[in-house]
Parts: C-alpha cells; sequence; structure tokens
C-alpha cells in the first residue's frame, strides 16, 4: 500500500528557531544537500533537527516527549544564544519539482515557568498552503497535558495528512560503519541500524526483483569509481545468512567474486548509502560520507549519488569537510550551505545567494574551490603552536 | 620487448583523463602514470616538469585551447616552447568534448539525439560544453536529460552526470580511430599521429635498450 502518493517528495526548505546552536536559520534545500563549515558550526545539529521529525511520528519509542528526552531534555536543545524569544521551533515544507510546498509543518514548543515538563506552544499542519490541523496553547491554560503531546505523533489524526507522516516515518540517518556491517550475528537481527548492521538484513528483505534492479544501480554507480567492478548479488552460506559478493574484472575471463567480509571499508560504506540512496523514501542524512575513501573515489560520489538518485529520487543531507567532495564537476551553488557559526548563534547561507562564491564560480572555479574556503575554521594554522605536551 | 608500451599522461582534469586513456589505447600504447593537474593553470605549471621526465619516458600532455590563443600551434609554442623527444603535447580545439564529438554517429546514439543535431565541424563550436548540455536538454533520454543538465540556480553550466557521463562514453563507446577518420575534428586526427608516433618511437627505442 503505497502511502505517499506524489514522487521525488523531499524537504524544500528548513526553517530553525532557537534550534542548538541555531538562533535564526533558514535554508531551502534541493535533491542534494552539501552542509559544509567549521568543527562544532552545528552541521551534525542541523541534521539532528531533521531526525527529529521522524522522532516525532515513530510508531515505537517516538513522540514528542520522547524525541525531546533522547536529546537530553529541552534545555540541551535549545540555543544558548537564545534572547527575546525562549521557544523553539521547527518549520519545514516538502514538496517536489512541481510544487515545493505540497505539506508544511511547523512545531513550536517551549517549557512554562513552574511546569515539570516541556509543551507545544503552537503547531501546525499545511496541504498545499492550507491550515489543515492547528492547535496553539495560550496562557493561561490550566491542563499542560493536553499539550504534552504533539498532533503528528497522534494515530487517529493521521489519515488527513498520512503522505506527511509516512515521509517523516521514512527519513534515515546513516552513518555506515564497516565493523558492524560485517559482523555476521547483527546482520539478522537489528532493525533501523543507523550503523549499517541492518544492511544485509534490508537486502536479503526486499523482493527478488527489487533487489536485482536496486544492486544493479548499486553496481552501476561504483562502476564510476572503482572500474573492475562488474557486478553485486546477494547469496546465502550454508547456514542461511546473506552475504554480498561483488565481482571484479581482472585478466581471467570470468569475473572472481568477494564477500562483503573481505571488501575494503570504503567500498562497504559505498555499498551502504548507494543501496540506501535507491530506497524510495523520505531524506537520508549522511554524516561526513568520505571518510575512508579515496579522494578520487570522493570526487566521483556526488555523480554517484546522482545517478541511484535518478532511480529513486531521494534526497540526500550530507555534512562534509571535503574539498573534493564539495569540489567535485557537477555540484552545484544552490547546493553548497555553508554554516556560519557567530556570537548570536550560527547561520547558513547557501553558496548562490554569496556573491563572491558566485564571482568566482563564473570565472570558472568550481563551487567547492569558491565556497571552502570561506568553511575553514579562523586560527586553526596557530593550533600547531600550542604545546600539546606540558612541559 | 614490450608490443604494447606504457604510456603516461598529464591532462587537466578527470574527463580529460578518461580520454587520454582511450586515444593512448587506440596509438597501441597502455596507459601508464596518470597525472591530473586540475585545471589549466596548474597544467601549465606541470607541462614544464613532466616535459622534463619525457626525456626519458613517454609523456602525452592534452590541454583544451578554450579561447586562450588564436590556434592550436601558437598555444603549444607559448606553453612549451622545445619539446622532449618523449613527450607529445597536445591541444584540443576548443575543448576535448570536440574529439568525442568527432565519433559523431556514437555521439549522437549515445546521447539520444539525431544524428543532424551533432553538428560536423564541432572544431568551429565556441563552447562545446553548453552546445553538449544544450543537446542534452532535447535527449529523448531521461537520464541523460537529468545527468546532464544543470537544475535550475545551480549557477554551473554542467548537470551532477556530466563528468560521469563523458568518463563512460570515452572508456567504453569512443573510437578514436572512427572519430579521426570522419574529418570533423582535425586536432584531434593530428593527435591521434602524432601519439602513434610516439608510440612506435617508445617501441623502436626499448628493442634497441633490449639488443
Amino acid at each position: 500500500m503505497a502511502k505517499i502518493e506524489h514522487h521525488g517528495l523531499r524537504l524544500t526548505r528548513l526553517k530553525l528557531t532557537n534550534w542548538r546552536n541555531f538562533q535564526a536559520a533558514e535554508v531551502m534545500l534541493s535533491k542534494r544537500a552539501f552542509f559544509i563549515g567549521p568543527n562544532a558550526a552545528g552541521k551534525s545539529n542541523l541534521l539532528d533537527a531533521i531526525r527529529f521529525l521522524r522522532d516525532l511520528v515513530k510508531p515505537i519509542a517516538g513522540g514528542f516527549s520522547t524525541a525531546l528526552e533522547l536529546r537530553d531534555g529541552l534545555t540541551a536543545v535549545r540555543c544558548l544564544q537564545a534572547r527575546r524569544i525562549n521557544f523553539v521551533e521547527i518549520d519545514v515544507d516538502i514538496g517536489n519539482d512541481e510544487n515545493r510546498s505540497l505539506w508544511s509543518y511547523r512545531l513550536r514548543f517551549n517549557r512554562f515557568p513552574r511546569e515539570p515538563f516541556p509543551t507545544v506552544e503552537e503547531e501546525e499542519i499545511k496541504r498545499r498552503g492550507k491550515s489543515i490541523k492547528y492547535q496553539a496553547r495560550d496562557k493561561d491554560t490550566q491542563d499542560p497535558f493536553r499539550f504534552s503531546q504533539s498532533l503528528i505523533q497522534q494515530a487517529t489524526n493521521q489519515a488527513e495528512f498520512r503522505e506527511l507522516v509516512e515521509f517523516f516515518t521514512s527519513i534515515r540517518y546513516l552513518h555506515v560503519v564497516p565493523q558492524i556491517v560485517r559482523d555476521p550475528r547483527r546482520a539478522l537481527e537489528r532493525n533501523e541500524d543507523p550503523f549499517g548492521g541492518d544492511l544485509l538484513k534490508r537486502i536479503n528483505e526486499a523482493t527478488p526483483r527489487t533487489r536485482d534492479a536496486r544492486l544493479r544501480r548499486v553496481a552501476e554507480a561504483l562502476k564510476i569509481a572503482v572500474p573492475q567492478f562488474v557486478d553485486l548479488k546477494l547469496d546465502h552460506d550454508k547456514e542461511g545468512r546473506p552475504h554480498l559478493k561483488a565481482g571484479f574484472k581482472h585478466w581471467r575471463p570470468n569475473p572472481s567474486y568477494q564477500t562483503e567480509e573481505v571488501f575494503s571499508d570504503g567500498t562497504l560504506r559505498l555499498i551502504g548509502f548507494l543501496w540506501s540512496l535507491g530506497e524510495k523514501d523520505g531524506p537520508l542524512l549522511l554524516e561526513e560520507p568520505e571518510l575512508s575513501l579515496h579522494p578520487d573515489v570522493v570526487r566521483q560520489l556526488p555523480a554517484m549519488i546522482a545517478r541511484m538518485q535518478r532511480l529513486s529520487g531521494r534526497q540526500v543531507c550530507m555534512t562534509t569537510h571535503s574539498d573534493a567532495l564539495v569540489g567535485a564537476d557537477g555540484v552545484g551553488l544552490h547546493e553548497v550551505h555553508r554554516l556560519i557559526p557567530s556570537e548570536n548563534g550560527t547561520t547558513i547561507e547557501t553558496a548562490k545567494n554569496n556573491p563572491e562564491i558566485r564571482t568566482l564560480v563564473e570565472s570558472g572555479l568550481s563551487v567547492g574551490e569558491a565556497a571552502m574556503p570561506l568553511a575553514r575554521p579562523k586560527g586553526v594554522e596557530q593550533l600547531s603552536l600550542f604545546d600539546a605536551v606540558a612541559p | 620487448m614490450p608490443s604494447h608500451p606504457k604510456i603516461n599522461y598529464l591532462v587537466e582534469g578527470v574527463t580529460d583523463a578518461a580520454i587520454a586513456q582511450a586515444l593512448i589505447r587506440a596509438s597501441g600504447g597502455i596507459p601508464g602514470i596518470e597525472r591530473v593537474s586540475r585545471g589549466k593553470a596548474r597544467l601549465a605549471i606541470d607541462l614544464p616538469k613532466f616535459n622534463a621526465a619525457a626525456t626519458y619516458y613517454p609523456w602525452l600532455a592534452i590541454r583544451d585551447l578554450d579561447n586562450d590563443a588564436s590556434c592550436a600551434p601558437a598555444l603549444r609554442l607559448a606553453l612549451l616552447p622545445s619539446q622532449s623527444s618523449l613527450m607529445c603535447f597536445r591541444v584540443a580545439v576548443r575543448e576535448a568534448e570536440v574529439w568525442l564529438m568527432a565519433d559523431r554517429t556514437a555521439f549522437a546514439e549515445a546521447l539520444g539525439v539525431p544524428l543532424r543535431r551533432v553538428a560536423e565541424d564541432p572544431e568551429k563550436l565556441s563552447d562545446p560544453k553548453l552546445t553538449v548540455v544544450k543537446l542534452a536538454r532535447d535527449s529523448k533520454r531521461r537520464s541523460v536529460r537529468y545527468g546532464l543538465v544543470p537544475e535550475e540556480g545551480a549557477g554551473i553550466p554542467i548537470g551532477p552526470e556530466y563528468a560521469a557521463w563523458i568518463i563512460d562514453f570515452a572508456q567504453n563507446t569512443w573510437n578514436p580511430a572512427r572519430a579521426a577518420k570522419t574529418g570533423a575534428s582535425p586536432s584531434l586526427a593530428k593527435a591521434l599521429s602524432s601519439l602513434s608516433r610516439l608510440v612506435e618511437m617508445t617501441k623502436r627505442s626499448s628493442i634497441n635498450e633490449s639488443s
């Protein structure tokens, strides 16, 4: 039963108020989003805001209060720079190429004086710009319990905005750890493991037709980086455990096959997120996808992502420190977002909106070459002056 | 005695590397060490160094003419006044894409456009990259339209899979000898014959060494 009726649904706009590092930040998102900036600027916190949406609607261990508890409560989430206003708000648009705001969702929450728990202050769901669900708490509400849940998490309500709930539910955070994927004990037990422990299980559970088509696509994308690569298939060992097998071309007439146990870390990470990219779901959130990959492969990563997206339309939001990734051919000004920390919290600037970067790109620099120097931490060259070993 | 001598290559970018490899194979050599300069400014710096190396080992260097000189020989002379005996420095008029377009039938087929849309004299194009993207816009294949055409607001001339597509075409479909025969790109034909001479020379010199 397909509950997502629109193709290529993605987050098109994200606005944060007092969310961790972000006192007031807004960003427009396309199919690929690269978030750059110095350490501790808030790149992961930005992805976390998107994960929060997913935690809100998770049927098990989800909901408003659980989502906050998972993050150590409201005070941990609220921006340190919060001043005049002290609520936290997440405001998003969801749409596709035809209509950028098929759905809008806004959740504002806070903890009121002398109350033991945070509550929803205001919440609104819009469909094609028209409000279809709204709740707001006025100052003299006597019963805070009424607002201890969000509208969107309540199953009885969801029929009207099922597509939005499904979209939030299918948001996925992925940070593949090769050692975890290889661990045979994990292969059949884990569910929704952000570290990739359920990768083989998910591949195993796909219908053979979907699986073959998707593995073929993954192999095709991998060929961009690893030309000797021939194909990728799933096999089972004597105990019935699934294994990935990759064929490599060499001087013999037939390709030789290797299982995931001997894949390099880089190959395994690549397969992990390329497979996830093939799933027709909500945004895929990646932390530093360049890890353990050769710079030449990283340079091909944006193209690989685009190739997988052709099949699935799935959006990818990633944080990165890699010049090679952002500097790759074909990365556009609208896809690179720079986090700029300041005393008043971090702001987000899309490269497209920076005239200086635009001019550099027009004169032939890649977007990465133009934007990355601005994302470097200030004073990093002085780090070496610190005496690491006390005299 | 190697029947297929190793030819190293120095190029501006990853797409040019794929083109260099195909050229080397078509001339009877095997691609050797790869040096991607990333940009023509750095290629200009690299060129004299690898030219020095080309006293001993064969090197192919390729650069786009762009609009940097009136003609290819003028640019070659300006960048490298004296070529080492084993250096084959070639300039593509105006961009390496033209060499691919010269294989007209295959190019039209891969791009999914009618043959008549691919220029018969692509060296006259002022911006070949833009021409390829324009053609891709009208492709009958969704994958080409989606991959080669930039999204709105991208601010760059090419789409997300442009480089990957060029590499794929250069490695798997493009036939440099067939392209050279069409006469569409004299700079390609000259590059190919000059590279073939280098391959022959390398073969001979290794025969001398082993005897």
